[in-house]
């Protein structure tokens, strides 16, 4: 996908994603793909984001329901014949096993599991899947499930049997939420796979990277972010090193978190601030931030990006890059680079996707999209236009799924957790900045006006939620922007934090932890 | 895409069908002066300023479609007029200042709000680096000044003048202090030598600008000792001999040769320096007394004012009388009277013809004066001198104001029998000053002064300048140092061949007249920091009376500076073309609309003053950012909130796209300190935002301390085609936030400790490989960041695998 391309879609779904709050820019784009372009939009989200006055559709399930309104869809997608046969015949297979459980989906049986009625699901199917070039934008709302792998899945299954992949304005997109969450991925920086998506258990690659590196290396895929916790708590895992990052406010559960962190034997942690995480560590040390160090960024759009040294970083502050090299000497290992274009150097010759990403190309063409295989290729703008990875396009049926906790009479309410526009993740960075502070003091709880005469809350009042994880007390903002029945936070106020409520329940495949869904109730502050 | 070719001047250029003239235009390199084009939105026409000639008709560049073989007039008489008749108009309700009042009022055009502003940021090298580009003798400046800059400071209006001549004193006095005193780089000899004649201020500014730029300058000083009227005429009680001698030793040191002793006509002529020099510079000043012209003044005990301060710099044993009178009301009278006091006088008269209104003196040195002791007999001239061969007594008669004279002051007329007689036994004339002009034969206008023309500072001779006291008759230093770099300036442009063209003396500045304190936004009361000063009792000698601002107080004072000039002063584009078109200030406020600067909203400050009404933020507002925060008010002329609402109050969603979109100040980030650095270009980098995963493309602009103080964005680049949201654009401080990790800390008994980075290093080094020693290589976990560079998770993971021997790393891509 590339941002460019929004305005080529005839209909736009935006499902999961509080885009012009978390994504601003793709926001403009989407906004003037309606009101420029004359673009559709269907929007399925359980809150009323701002995108929804640009909506034809709007779509608001209860929270954790994706998987049965998506079905829902592609029953009525079938029934009406709306699918392209054309481009399930020749670019996919496995759609007769979806077929066969798009029966038991029709949009009156799943009005009871998402509370959409059947007549929005059927306006929606038709509007997505009638007008030509449909592209699908999603974020966390979709991913942060247990059932977040089925939920992709769904969209993905949508998409194909729909032909709305690998053609402009078409696509399923995640909008990724951190600047370089894309690269960190590229990079290898995840348990399973180097640079590029190669297995660690695939000897072909692992012999790639060992003779390069020197060493030999281990062919067992390593424990995820969730795993490591576990581990640590179990006194498997007896030191870490962070960079960068601020589990105990970003993961769910901070507690278990907290937890797991005092256990161990040795902890390095390496960040611009003394974060909630640092204050656990055994060595701390200080790194570069964005504006004092070279390198690159990629992109959600897969495009690489220079970031340039403009300032020096403060005291004996260094860039992260010279640092871990550093500690890779002490231990022996000679890691020697002269400056992060050498590394970029490095990345070059292990990564066939990055091999014709060069720092003068960037500086001259602004960016390049992978893959890139060499200096003479104008980068990628589309992925998937004649293959996909695996060849041909796999429909994985999905089942709707419970989400892990359910609301009872004891917490009786669904807590889902999000992002505002003038604070960031863990607020290390936005909240430092007086005027971002100003515009957005302090955590609130969003809820619906019904619920706020249930539960006695006033409006602009404290109040406690409460799960059987934690106790959080924010400022009550009553408003009809959630539906009945869910609450909403932001999850930026470390003093405030949404994560100490939230459910540590993961997604079996992707690992990711539930932090759209768990149960709650309102008491008095 | 189909391309079609048409003619912009004397340039053919392809452009694409259904582009407008100046799109295609600026696409080809061929700039139309324009305010409101942006590429974001589409055109209105709004400024009115694109206009071009397409076959003899005048249109809007804007709204203008190319069309095959169109020929198209950027340049001709008409536009050029309709443009300046269109700016004229914006101007005619524009009621704002480019330029502090300060600024415009110093006659060195020294900019106060830029170097308090960095005093305020304890930036005092920059401080000072920013104020010798002006002046380069702040620390003498800084004590002797009239300050013609406090007059008209805006703060006035709301409690008591900014200090801003204390606060240039403290930041001069603190920097010559310092072991990394300032001093300018010199450029490569040119080989080109200046004679200066007169070391006084002119001819030290002269020397200094002209030393920078390489040129070889010799001081020619009739007495013994650099500094002229600073050293000769000024007591040491207001400007101490070391602080002199140490600033002007800043100026010699950059290699000024110095001659003194030499007096011109009597060691050298005017000839011999035109031979044997590439130019010369006249700054021999005012020094010769001017006499009273009544009876009896050849008697003793009579003396010049100038002769007597004179006598005192040059450490002269000197005779006084204990009864004195001063005749004169200007600065050298006050000095003389406040020095006679010094030299044990028991009574000092200083005798005014005017009212104390009327007196030139400083204000606060007429003040100090009358503390100290001085007696002041107003209204009242002598007429003559008693006594035989010896001062007995003046006599004096009464005077009466009458009608102003061509000064603009009223003229005082005698009050017939009114006389009367002050018993004195010494009687000092301090009523004026001139020129010694007898060995100038040539350059002088008249007996009094050397004639100049004023655009070139060159006088009748080729090759021979002049300014200072020499030129304007006497005048104050500050003055002098301006005359003496404006003088150096056009030398320079001399010496390279180059007409000499100076442009005019103040640069454009719309000018805000008639403000009122209802005007300005809400400020309290805060009264100026005094000035610690010596007590009466210990002022019977010459110890310099004022003791200078600390720096807490300098900083409390720094504070109270309302920076009334516009930050964007530099980067306007409506005063870029103000200046290009030549168009004069309107000075008439009265007939403009009046605003008041809204500064309530916490990122956005908007002075409608300042509006041209492009209507480019209600459209960047309305069109892109779909906030219809803004409208425009058609029946008022007037851009407004959306139901008239505080702004904070309205849909903004405080992204600050108005802010990009702005061509003048009328919208502006609001922020409430003193990191704005109009006055020098800023460092731009163009970087990656680092928020979320969409990747702008942004602009770090970073002042002189190397801080990030603002983020721009250009129109049309990236992702995101220039566009920002409110967490780029706003959310930079946490880079230069005093929270930042600044060492590496070691955890001591549950207290982290600064260490090093050895220290550290190899800590982690140790404890990471005795844990994979004892419990191997998977009971070690990293934790990478999506926050991080490509190169640097490349690294981390390529560190936990190749060093560490373990795949246990990941990074929080699920959260």
């Amino acid at each position: 996908m590339s941002v460019e391309d929004i305005e080529d879609a005839k209909v736009i779904l935006v499902i999961g994603s509080n885009t012009t709050d978390a994504h601003p820019i793709i926001g403009y784009h989407i906004m003037q793909a309606v009101t420029k372009h004359g673009a559709r939009l269907i929007v399925i989200d359980p809150r009323r984001t701002k995108l929804v006055e640009f909506a034809d559709v709007w779509l608001s399930p209860k929270p954790g329901t994706d998987v049965a309104l998506l079905n829902a869809m592609m029953h009525v997608i079938l029934e009406e014949d709306l699918h392209d046969e054309s481009f399930i015949e020749q670019r996919t297979e496995g759609f007769e096993d979806l077929k066969a459980i798009l029966p038991e989906c029709s949009p009156e049986d799943v009005e009871k599991i998402t509370g959409v009625s059947a007549y929005d699901i059927r306006a929606a199917a038709r509007l997505y899947a009638g007008e030509g070039r449909a592209s699908i934008f999603y974020t966390m709302g979709i991913a942060q499930h247990t059932s977040g792998t089925d939920n992709v899945l769904a969209l993905a299954n949508l998409a194909m049997m729909t032909g709305n992949v690998g053609r402009r304005g078409a696509g399923v997109n995640p909008l990724r939420g951190q600047n370089n969450v894309q690269g960190a991925c590229d990079m290898g920086a995840l348990p399973d796979v180097f640079t590029g998506y190669r297995r660690v258990d695939n000897d072909k690659a692992r012999v790639k990277f060992a003779e390069r590196w020197g060493v030999d290396l281990s062919n067992k895929p390593g424990l995820t972010l969730t795993e490591i916790n576990d581990m640590a708590m179990e006194g498997k895992v007896k030191a870490i090193y962070i960079m960068g990052e601020n589990p105990v406010v970003s993961d769910p559960d901070t507690k278990h978190v907290r937890e797991s962190l005092k256990k161990l034997d040795f902890l390095v942690v390496q960040d611009i601030f003394l974060t909630e995480t640092a204050e656990y560590a055994d060595v701390v040390l200080p790194g570069a931030s964005f504006a004092e160090k070279d390198g690159t960024f990629t992109n959600t759009e897969r495009r690489v990006q220079r970031v340039r040294k403009a300032t020096e970083p403060p005291g004996k502050a260094k860039a992260d890059w010279q640092i871990i090299a550093e500690i890779a000497i002490a231990l022996r290992y000679p890691m020697k680079y002269d400056s992060a274009e050498d590394i970029m150097s490095e990345i070059r010759e292990l990564t066939p996707t990055y091999a014709g990403i060069t720092y003068d190309r960037l500086d001259l063409l602004g960016g390049l999209q992978w893959p890139c295989p060499t200096e003479g290729h104008p980068g990628t703008r589309m992925l998937h236009t004649e293959n996909f990875f695996r060849g041909k396009g796999l429909f994985t049926p999905t089942r709707y799924r419970l989400p892990a906790e359910e609301p009872d009479s004891e917490y009786p309410l669904i807590l889902t957790t999000g992002r505002i526009a003038w604070q960031y993740h863990t607020r290390t960075m936005t909240g430092k900045s007086d005027s971002l502070n100003a515009l957005a003091p302090e955590n609130f709880i969003e809820v619906n006006p019904l619920d706020a005469r249930k539960y006695e809350v006033v409006a602009g009042g404290k109040i406690a939620v409460v799960s059987r994880r934690g106790r959080v007390i924010a400022r009550a903002l009553v408003s009809d922007k959630v539906r009945p029945g869910v609450i909403f936070m932001p999850f930026h106020y470390a003093e405030s934090a949404a994560n100490e409520l939230t459910n540590t329940a993961i997604d079996p495949i992707a690992k990711i932890p539930e932090l759209k869904v768990c149960a709650v109730r309102l008491e008095k502050a | 895409m189909s391309y079609i070719q048409l003619q912009i001047d004397e340039t053919c250029i392809a452009a694409r069908r259904g582009q407008t003239v100046l799109e295609a235009a600026l696409e080809n390199g061929i700039h139309i002066p324009y305010l409101c084009h942006d590429p974001r939105l589409k055109p209105t026409g709004g400024c009115g300023l694109c206009l071009v000639e397409i076959d003899s008709v005048v249109q809007k560049a804007c709204r203008t479609r190319v069309v095959d073989g169109m020929h198209v007039k950027t340049k001709s008489d008409t536009i050029v007029e309709r443009r300046k008749k269109r700016l004229d108009e914006i101007f005619a309700d524009h009621w704002a200042d480019c330029i502090a009042p300060c600024t415009l009022a110093c006659p060195a055009g020294t900019d106060a709000q830029a170097y308090i502003g960095l005093i305020a940021q304890k930036r005092y090298r920059d401080a000072v680096i920013f104020i010798k580009q002006t002046n380069p003798m702040p620390s003498v400046i800084g004590r002797i000044c009239t300050r013609p800059c406090e007059d008209s400071c805006r703060r006035n209006l709301v409690d008591e003048r900014v200090s801003i001549c204390f606060l240039k004193r403290f930041v001069a006095d603190k920097d010559i202090k310092s072991a990394e005193m300032f001093k300018p780089e010199t450029k490569p000899s040119s080989g080109k030598k200046v004679a200066i004649v007169g070391g006084g201020p002119a001819g030290l500014s002269a020397a200094y600008y002209l030393t920078i730029e390489g040129h070889k300058a010799t001081i020619f000083e009739a007495m013994p000792k650099l500094g002229g009227m600073l050293r000769y005429g000024i007591p040491a009680y207001r400007l101490p001999k070391d602080v002199l001698d140490r600033e002007i030793t800043t100026i010699t040191d950059l290699g000024v040769e110095v001659k003194t002793n030499q007096a011109l006509g009597r060691d050298f002529t005017l000839e011999d320096l035109r031979r044997d020099f590439d130019a010369v510079f006249l700054g021999i000043g005012a020094q010769k007394g001017v006499n009273l012209s009544i009876s009896g003044e050849d008697s003793e005990g009579v003396i010049s004012g100038v002769g007597f301060l004179r006598d005192i710099g040059l450490g002269k044993k000197i005779k006084l009388g204990e009864r004195v009178a001063v005749i004169g009301g200007g600065n050298t009278a006050i000095d003389a009277a406040r020095s006679a006091l010094r030299l044990g006088a028991k009574e000092v008269n200083l005798i005014y013809r005017r009212s104390r209104k009327e007196m030139p003196a400083h204000d606060i040195e007429i003040e100090e004066a009358e503390h100290e002791g001085v007696k002041l007999t107003l209204l009242a001239s002598p007429t003559e001198v008693l006594g035989n061969g010896r001062v007995e007594g003046l006599r004096c008669i009464r005077m009466a104001l009458g009608r102003p004279d061509e000064s603009g002051r009223r003229r005082p007329e005698q009050v017939t029998g009114s006389e009367f007689v002050v018993s004195v036994d010494t009687v000092i004339a301090a009523i004026g000053q001139a020129v010694d002009g007898s060995s100038l034969n040539g350059v002088m206008s008249d007996a009094k002064r050397i004639a100049v023309d004023p655009s070139t500072m060159q006088s009748g001779v080729e090759g021979v300048f002049a300014g200072g006291d020499a030129v304007t008759g006497p005048n104050t230093a500050i003055d002098a140092i301006a005359a003496g770099r404006k003088a150096a300036l056009a030398i320079i442009k001399y010496l390279s061949g180059q007409k000499i063209d100076l442009g005019p003396d103040k640069p454009f500045s719309a000018v805000k007249t008639g403000v009122t304190r209802e005007d300005l936004p809400q400020r309290e009361v805060i009264k100026r920091v005094a000035m610690p000063v010596i007590p009466l009792s210990k002022r019977d000698n010459f110890n310099e009376v004022e003791l200078g601002y600390s720096e807490k107080q300098a900083l409390k004072e720094a504070m109270r500076c309302m920076e009334c000039g516009c930050i964007k002063q530099n980067q306007c584009h409506l005063r870029k073309l103000a200046i290009k078109y030549e168009i004069e200030p309107n000075l008439d406020g009265k007939s403009m609309r009046h605003f008041k600067i809204d500064d309530h909203h916490p990122v956005i400050l908007r002075d409608m003053n300042k509006c041209i009404r492009c209507q480019n933020c209600v459209n960047i507002c309305g069109e892109v950012v779909q906030a219809d925060a803004l409208v425009y008010d058609e029946i008022n002329d007037q851009i407004t909130t959306a139901g008239g609402m505080p702004l904070i109050e309205t849909s903004c969603e405080a992204c600050g796209q108005c802010l990009s979109v702005c061509p003048t100040a009328a919208m502006i980030g609001n922020r409430q300190d003193f990191t704005r650095e109009y006055f020098w270009p800023p460092k731009v980098v163009e970087t990656t935002c680092g928020y979320c995963g969409v990747g702008c493309q942004m602009e770090l602009n970073i002042d002189g301390a190397g801080k990030v103080f603002r983020v721009t964005s250009k129109s049309g680049r990236g992702v995101n085609e220039g566009n920002l949201c409110a967490k780029g654009r706003f959310g930079f401080k946490f880079i230069s936030h005093p929270d930042r990790l600044t060492s590496p800390l070691i955890k001591k008994d549950g207290q982290f400790v600064e260490a090093s980075w050895d220290e550290a290093i190899n800590l982690i080094a140790t404890k990471l490989f005795e844990i994979k020693e004892a419990y191997g290589p998977d009971s070690i976990a990293g934790l990478a960041s999506a926050r991080c560079t490509n190169e640097e998770n490349y690294l981390f993971q390529k560190f936990m695998r190749a060093v560490i021997g373990t795949n246990n790393i990941d990074h929080c891509a699920r959260l």
